[in-house]
């Protein structure tokens, strides 16, 4: 009798010491974890807007700290740093010849060697990963990107031309620009700037020159045709929007508008709302928004004028490394003009943003797409800002067109495909040359023909600007 | 009872051990965030986000140490690393320093908040950072813009490496990196061939000394910006967008697939399956050669070759400077003794290692200096020279043990020609200043930078220019090279020593029992190099006016372009 009960308690007692010992494990487990993160825990607590983001980072940071480990084991390379710090170190003390680096411009500070050295390696890092986007921004570009990016500068807003001579002119004064409230005028030749002579400068230099911080003076001497002499123009320095859009009414009888889009940066927006604010003024029925040689920009900015042309759902879809696909949706908000029928012009030079754009209002049937394969690139890059002002681009994720196309090197294909040849291409610069004021050109440009015939023809089947859902 | 004690013991010792793993944990996690606490924020937000604690864990795994060096305020440095020499793994870290240095604007922490930047965010997981170090490393060399100056991943250093044992990897070709101002302005960096080395493919296929690659397997040699040369055709064609495009599309083409002049050296340093295609530019010819090499067999370079000639000269020549060099010599020597006298063939002789040539001229003259070399340096005596600060070191070789002194008896000659270059050249001034031997051939090539291989703890390297030559007399010849007391029109190559003026000549001056006691040299004379320095043309008339003793240097007619 004794022995099967005792064999029942040996049992239960095995039973007993291996479930204690799992859960000794366990809370052995969960003890070097607590042990392991009470640091950030502590750190969360005392700085609770980093609680949660403590506690989401204890896996990863588990996990790495394992995968390091492994990694130590085996040990055959250095870090970047190390490498980086080791060659740079060297070269300071031992190599023979001058070490480089940029002096001062007008527009941008010195570069010390340490800088431009550091610079260069990591550009060299960066380059490494083959992949073009992903690049660094020393502290000049970065500031050139910003100014591109908000689409306005500080300056007089006058676009200038260097002609056969070599002179510096004035193209045209913008609208509403410090240059034209100062009486500017086309053509004018820039001598000097703040009594500085300019004339065989570089474009580049003079414009940095007439740039500066917004309401400060600055005098330009100009010769201007039928005046005798110099004449000398205060200029008060502001901000100056770039005009990133233009448009026309271009066929009075089918009422058929016109907007092209340069870049997408902050004043695209705002600009293409007004341009379709006027062109609605005059009676328009349908648009061609010419998307031709527009290299991108802003992901959200693609949103938002993707949205204008969008009924609803995803304008795109990205995708981070190792995440979920998410998507940006269409913005209401954008509905504030009349759905109109559209042909979306495109070719090899519509990149980033512009495929965004064109991707969306193809999948959604939006719009008619018309044109030459767009560029294919597929790829979202973050720009992130350094402390020493300089700033990195990085390809952070891919992106898809609504019907999760992956467009990366492939390019959006247009609904109907309109090449232009070289013979094109030439008459249409010539005409350009000999008609600098117009915006568009209805002689030479196919691909615009072909986007109106086809409006004309929509128009003739019955469709016609409607309101929104 | 029992039972009950041990399950006592076991919790106390359960308790025990959860303790101490709590502790370990709780150390370790703490020592990973000390690193990683960057949690302030940094005064961009999004960077904040990006450089989280995640980020900061790399930092820590694979950095050692915090070392204080005076260029990098706080820079983060691996002990073991062959130049910073600081803080060892067990001195402590403290978080803020850390903290500080990845917050910071300083060079090093910008390098290193990329990094990060880069293994948080980037779209593909980044697996090797062999690659963006040696990216670094690379790109950072390449912006000292100085030709000879390279970095070298493990093959290559591998390859370079066996060439001090006379293994010469890929063509077997020596070549070096010339700068040229060209009449349009543009800075040309020529990948000049200074030798094929005997029995390379490169000697087969007909690579001579002075030729300039251009291509090779089709790349293009980025020796120069095309865009600035193609700059005035550019803007010829800025109103006519259609053809500006297709230019600018073509040189970008020719830009993107070129090779850089690091990678281009790399290819034909390195043994490959695949013969090499080169296009190759010959001074003199018209047109450009396009040569087909094969660089799938090593070729083993014997440094020095010797025999006595038939009518009882003795012969040695030096193709290039090893490791074995400085003996080989001393026993073909032994082996020549009682020859008439000696030609020694410098021709064709590209350099090599330093060491062997110092050797040999100690055989000659243990009491005397090599020849100087001008560091790079803020401590020490500063000269200036071409504007950089320098300290001179006399090149001589402390360490090895004293050698045997030689005792030729008779006259030497030393044959140079164009391929004669870097310790060849000093070894022949050497010769002629100290031991009078008689010069004869052409203008020499004219390399006088001394590189150092810095290797590094993964196995790669990276050579750097350290310093620049100068001969026992104190002549500089870098790019100018050195000129012969007796020149002559084709000097010939070494590869063919028995019937070619040169030797012919020599054996006439042996003959003519030039003894090395007649004609010696007042070496040293800072006349001498003033002139040299400051009116060739002038110091090459006066100086064949006054007597054709003096080992001059001369412009050679081929190579212009600034200093190294």
């Amino acid at each position: 009798m004794n022995r099967p009960s005792k064999t029942i308690q040996s049992k239960s007692h095995v039973a007993t010491i291996f479930g204690q010992g799992v859960v000794f494990l366990v809370l052995m487990a969960v003890v070097f974890i607590g042990g392991f993160s009470y640091t950030d825990i502590q750190y969360g607590v005392r700085h609770p807007e980093y609680l949660s983001l403590t506690l989401q980072q204890i896996p990863e940071r588990l996990r790495l700290s394992l995968h390091d480990v492994a990694v130590a084991d085996s040990d055959t390379q250095s870090s970047p740093l190390d490498v980086y710090a080791s060659v740079l170190e060297t070269v300071q003390s031992e190599f023979y010849g001058s070490l480089p680096s940029v002096p001062k411009t007008d527009s941008s500070p010195a570069i010390d060697s340490d800088h431009f050295l550091t610079y260069s390696a990591i550009r060299g890092m960066m380059g490494s990963l083959g992949d073009r986007y992903t690049r660094f921004l020393d502290p000049r570009d970065y500031s050139d990107m910003e100014d591109d990016e908000q689409g306005q500068f500080v300056g007089i807003g006058a676009q200038l031309d260097e002609n056969k001579k070599n002179q510096i002119y004035i193209v045209k004064p913008l609208p509403n620009s410090p240059a034209i409230k100062a009486h500017v005028m086309a053509g004018d030749i820039i001598l000097k700037v703040d009594d500085k002579a300019v004339l065989g400068m570089d474009i580049t230099r003079v414009v940095s020159m007439i740039r500066g911080n917004p309401h400060t003076p600055v005098t330009l001497t100009v010769a201007r045709q039928g005046a005798a002499n110099p004449i000398k123009i205060q200029i008060i320095r502001d901000f100056v929007h770039q005009e990133v859009v233009v448009w026309k009414m271009i066929d009075t009888q089918h009422k058929i508008g016109y907007i092209a889009l340069f870049q997408f940066n902050e004043e695209s927006d705002p600009q293409i709302d007004h341009a379709l604010t006027e062109l609605q003024k005059q009676g328009m029925k349908a648009l061609v928004f010419d998307l031709r040689g527009n290299p991108g920009g802003l992901l959200n900015v693609a949103q938002d004028v993707a949205s204008r042309f969008v009924d609803n759902g995803p304008i795109v879809w990205e995708k981070e490394r190792g995440g979920e696909l998410h998507s940006l949706d269409v913005e209401i908000k954008q509905h504030n003009h009349p759905h109109y029928p559209v042909a979306v012009l495109v070719n090899g030079g519509s990149a980033s943003a512009a495929e965004i754009t064109s991707g969306a209002i193809k999948d959604d049937k939006a719009g008619v797409l018309i044109g030459e394969t767009t560029f294919g690139k597929g790829l979202v890059q973050t720009v992130i800002p350094l402390p020493d002002h300089s700033a990195v681009a990085i390809t952070t994720a891919h992106y898809y067109t609504p019907l999760k196309h992956d467009i990366n090197h492939i390019g959006i294909l247009p609904d109907i495909p309109v090449s232009l040849t070289a013979d094109d291409e030439k008459n249409i610069n010539q005409y350009a040359q000999s008609h600098p004021d117009d915006t568009v050109d209805l002689m030479y440009d196919s691909q615009l023909k072909k986007a109106v015939s086809n409006l004309v023809s929509r128009q003739a089947a019955g469709e016609h600007p409607e309101g929104w859902d | 009872v029992e039972a009950g004690k041990i399950t006592g013991q076991l919790k106390v010792f359960a308790y025990t051990i959860a303790a101490i793993i709590f502790l370990g944990g709780s150390f370790y996690g703490g020592q990973r965030l000390r690193l990683a606490s960057l949690q302030r924020p940094l005064h961009q937000s999004r960077l904040a986000q990006s450089i989280n604690i995640r980020a900061g864990a790399y930092a820590i795994s694979q950095t050692g140490a915090i070392a204080a060096s005076p260029i990098f305020p706080a820079a983060i440095a691996d002990s073991s690393g062959p130049s910073t020499g600081v803080a060892g793994s067990d001195s402590a870290i403290g978080s803020e320093q850390i903290e500080d240095f990845l917050n910071s604007d300083s060079p090093a922490a910008t390098f290193q908040q990329v990094y990060m930047l880069l293994k948080e965010q980037y779209v593909d997981r980044i697996d090797s950072d062999v690659l963006l170090a040696h990216g670094a490393a690379a790109s950072l060399i390449t912006a000292l813009d100085d030709p000879n100056s390279r970095f070298m991943d493990r093959a290559e250093r591998v390859a370079v490496e066996a060439q001090a044992d006379g293994l010469f990897q890929g063509i077997g070709v020596a070549v070096m990196v010339r700068r040229v101002q060209r009449p349009d302005g543009i800075l040309d960096r020529q990948l000049t061939v200074v030798d094929s080395l005997p029995g390379s493919s490169a000697q087969k296929a007909g690579l001579r000394t002075g030729d300039i690659i251009t291509s090779i397997n089709g790349h293009w040699v980025l020796s120069y910006d095309p865009f600035a040369e193609k700059a005035n055709d550019l803007k010829k064609l800025e109103d006519d967008p259609y053809s500006f495009n297709k230019a600018v599309d073509a040189l970008e083409k020719q830009e993107t697939q070129g090779y850089a002049l690091d990678k281009a050296q790399a290819a034909l340093d390195v043994t490959s399956a695949t013969p090499l295609i080169l296009i190759v530019h010959r001074p003199g010819t018209a047109l450009p050669l396009t040569l087909n090499l094969d660089a799938s067999v090593p070729v083993q370079v014997q440094s020095v070759e010797s025999h006595r000639l038939a009518n009882g000269t003795g012969y040695v020549g030096i193709n290039v400077f090893t490791k074995t060099t400085a003996a080989d010599f001393r026993s073909s020597l032994s082996q020549l003794d009682g020859s008439k006298g000696l030609i020694l063939d410098l021709r064709d002789c590209s350099g090599g290692m330093l060491s062997p040539g110092i050797d040999i001229a100690k055989s000659f003259d243990p009491t005397t200096k090599f020849g100087s070399i001008y560091l790079r340096s803020d401590r020490g005596s500063k000269t200036v020279v071409d504007g950089v600060p320098t300290e001179v070191k006399p090149l001589k070789d402390g360490d090895s043990p004293s050698v045997a002194p030689v005792n030729f008896k008779g006259p030497i000659t030393v044959l140079v020609n164009q391929g004669t270059a870097n310790t060849a050249e000093m070894l022949a001034a050497f010769l002629h200043d100290r031991i009078g031997a008689s010069i004869i051939g052409s203008n020499t090539f004219g390399d006088a930078t001394a590189q150092t291989l810095f290797p590094l703890s993964d196995g790669s390297a990276f050579a750097l220019t350290t310093g620049v030559m100068r001969t026992d007399s104190d002549l500089a010849f870098n790019t100018r090279g050195l000129m012969p007391q007796y020149a002559l029109a084709d000097p010939g190559h070494a590869a063919d020593p028995d019937s070619d003026a040169c030797i012919a000549k020599a054996e006439e001056i042996i003959a003519m029992g030039r003894s090395a006691k007649a004609a010696s040299v007042s070496p040293k004379s800072s006349h001498s190099t003033k002139l040299a320095m400051n009116d060739i043309n002038h110091t090459l008339s006066s100086f064949r006016a006054a007597a054709e003793l003096k080992f001059l240097h001369a412009r050679a007619a081929q190579l212009s372009g600034g200093h190294q």
